[in-house]
């Protein structure tokens, strides 16, 4: 029998009968659910790879100096010098403040410490050298008030920023009495922006500005300080390689300091994330293989007498079981088709409508081909399989006993 | 008048370690151009008679010649090609393709004939469905076509790969009078046309178009 005639026939089938719309319902929800499911492990994964590889406070921790270094900062950052792996450290004061804007107090800019080990590693425009200062790198999309996170029309360019620069004004507040008040004075700085970043790259805010360390120190030291208790110093300290981050841990703790990560993959949380997505793909391929077999067994119960007539008519059963399987592979690649389509659609309209919302590169977001294939893989082997072991079935009864539903 | 069957066999089923004989020392021929009745009870081995002409069941004793060929001796493929050249089966509840139209039904069979080429086949089809009366119901599926018009499609069927033996299960069982006239109407006018046409049948309306009429009963043939 000509392939041509089977494939036309059983296009004939399918388009002409309605019952199929059940199977092809079955397996598309199988497979958006497979090639869902193995999409967000793959998203999970790769967010976790870039992290490793680009977030700085996985290989940064904070310590805190034990009691007996209290009036002795210096010592305290010396024990931290001769730690091997050990390539950045400051007060943990300094890591992280946020200043109002001169032109709108409700407008903020965040300011980090930028050294040659901070800074991020892709900077458009000049880098901050340890002498520098009055300089800053900005996000290449600065929004000014990320409050208003969701409003995607108040980002600026960052070649504004290149041009006009960033100017804050922050109220200095001191203590009288014990109690924190506004001193009547500001702190006023201009930056002139000397290079543009991306903040997805560093998992940064949109508002966060590298400003170099003896600026971030000025401003902390001027307008902060008197905000913050004389505690025991804390040290942010960067190791050279996260391979390292466990060791450098130990040795400060050996050390008498109490130390802590400044950022954590939760792998609890992603190892549920990750039970669950298999569960779900275990189900799913569970679920098509028994609907698949039940569906093919009815289709094929209604068809016994037609199956009897082929081979009345001398069908053989390689002819009558290469019809059923045409007919069924072509509601597989129907349903694979459509899932793709809809997949697809769906990282179009993330990407269009939701781009500026998701703090996340476009290579952690775009989907996996190999969730693609298995998910497509499993939606035409199924049938393969079921309508194969069915027919072995069929296959030992005669044309009469088929004919008679026997 | 050429002899297109001849049977000298024996059948027996095996039920629950009995024995239990259908045929024993049945010998029956058929020739081209006549039209043949088979008729007996229920159960007296009508049906199995007919499948074993049919070559649906090849589990007997004794030797079955069809056009001079020993089939008893084939293998399944070239009992299947036989059946596709040889034999047009009519059945009872018609057997249509209810996904297919009546052209594409009558088309069927051809699909497994590499004799009949493909640009043949709906030329061929029509000109059976038109034979047959059916000329404005080439585009109809089953459900749209009365019992009558249903069971001449299957006719147009058998007859698709022009073979030389029509056998009939009970052509007429689900029709009314006047279509069951019509059928057995058909069903001579292609004996008269040179096939071989064997109808196992109920109705004692087929006596009226059979040239011989076979009964059976115990397992022997009483013409």
């Amino acid at each position: 029998m000509r392939f041509k005639d089977i494939l036309y026939y059983s296009l004939l089938k399918v388009k002409r009968n309605k019952k199929n719309i059940f199977l092809f319902i079955i397996l598309l929800i199988g497979c958006l659910t497979i090639t869902g499911a193995l999409t967000y492990k793959s998203f999970i994964s790769k967010n976790i790879e870039y992290m490793l590889t680009k977030d700085l406070s996985l290989r940064s921790l904070g310590a805190m100096a034990a009691i007996e270094y209290e009036g002795r900062e210096k010592d305290f950052y010396n024990e931290i010098k001769n730690v091997e792996h050990v390539v950045e450290f400051y007060n943990k004061s300094y890591y992280f403040l946020s200043a109002p804007l001169s032109n709108d107090e409700n407008k903020t800019v965040s300011f980090k410490y930028g050294t040659p080990n901070t800074l991020p590693k892709k900077i458009i425009g000049k880098i901050i050298n340890s002498n520098d200062t009055g300089v800053a790198v900005c996000p290449v999309k600065f929004k000014d008030n990320v409050k208003d996170y969701y409003e995607t029309d108040n980002f600026i360019d960052g070649k504004e920023l290149l041009k006009n620069g960033i100017s804050i004004n922050v109220p200095i507040k001191e203590k009288i009495d014990g109690k924190l008040t506004f001193s009547g004075k500001y702190y006023q700085k201009k930056y002139n922006v000397i290079g543009l970043y991306d903040p997805l790259e560093t998992y940064d805010n949109y508002n966060t500005c590298y400003i170099s360390a003896s600026d971030i120190e000025d401003l902390y030291e001027t307008a902060y300080k008197a905000g913050n208790g004389n505690d025991l110093p804390i040290a942010h300290i960067i190791v050279d390689d996260l391979k390292n981050v466990d060791n450098v841990m130990q040795t400060l703790t050996d050390k008498g300091f109490s130390t802590f990560y400044q950022g954590v993959i939760n792998y609890d949380h992603i190892n549920e994330v990750n039970q669950i997505c298999n569960i779900i793909i275990i189900i799913s391929c569970i679920g098509i293989f028994i609907l698949t077999i039940l569906y093919i067994k009815k289709i094929n119960n209604d068809n016994l007498q037609n199956m009897g007539i082929q081979k009345a008519y001398g069908y053989s059963n390689g002819n009558i079981q290469n019809f059923s399987m045409c007919e069924l592979l072509i509601i597989s690649f129907i349903s694979i088709f459509i899932s793709f389509i809809l997949i697809e659609s769906c990282y179009l309209i993330i990407r269009i409508f939701f781009e500026d919302y998701i703090n996340l590169k476009d290579e952690i977001i775009t989907h996996s081909m190999l969730s693609y294939w298995f998910g497509f893989l499993i939606i035409l082997v199924v049938p393969i399989i079921t309508n194969s072991l069915l027919n072995l079935f069929y296959n030992k009864k005669n044309a009469i006993n088929l004919i008679r539903k026997k | 008048m050429k002899e297109v069957i001849n049977l000298n066999i024996e059948k027996s089923y095996i039920l629950k370690h009995k024995i239990i004989p259908v045929f024993k020392d049945l010998k029956l021929s058929f020739e081209s151009g006549k039209f043949y009745a088979i008729m007996g009870h229920s159960g007296c081995g009508k049906s199995t008679l007919i499948n074993i002409m049919g070559l649906l069941d090849n589990e007997f004793k004794g030797e079955y010649f069809l056009n001079e060929k020993n089939v008893s001796k084939l293998s399944n493929k070239e009992l299947a090609n036989l059946r596709n050249k040889e034999i047009g089966f009519i059945f009872q509840e018609f057997l249509l393709d209810k996904y297919l139209k009546a052209y594409e039904n009558v088309i069927f069979p051809m699909l497994v004939n590499k004799d009949i080429l493909p640009k043949e086949r709906k030329k061929r089809a029509l000109e059976l469905l038109n034979m047959l009366g059916l000329e404005d119901r080439v585009n109809h599926f089953p459900k749209e076509l009365s019992g009558g018009e249903q069971q001449r499609v299957a006719i147009a069927r058998a007859l698709a790969n022009n073979p030389n033996i029509i056998l009939a299960d009970e052509p007429t069982g689900d029709l009314d009078e006047e279509n069951e006239t019509k059928i057995f109407n058909i069903l001579k006018e292609l004996s008269k046309k040179g096939k071989c046409v064997i109808v196992v049948s109920h109705s004692n309306e087929v006596k009226k178009y059979a040239d011989i009429v076979y009964k059976l009963q115990d397992g022997k043939i009483m013409e």
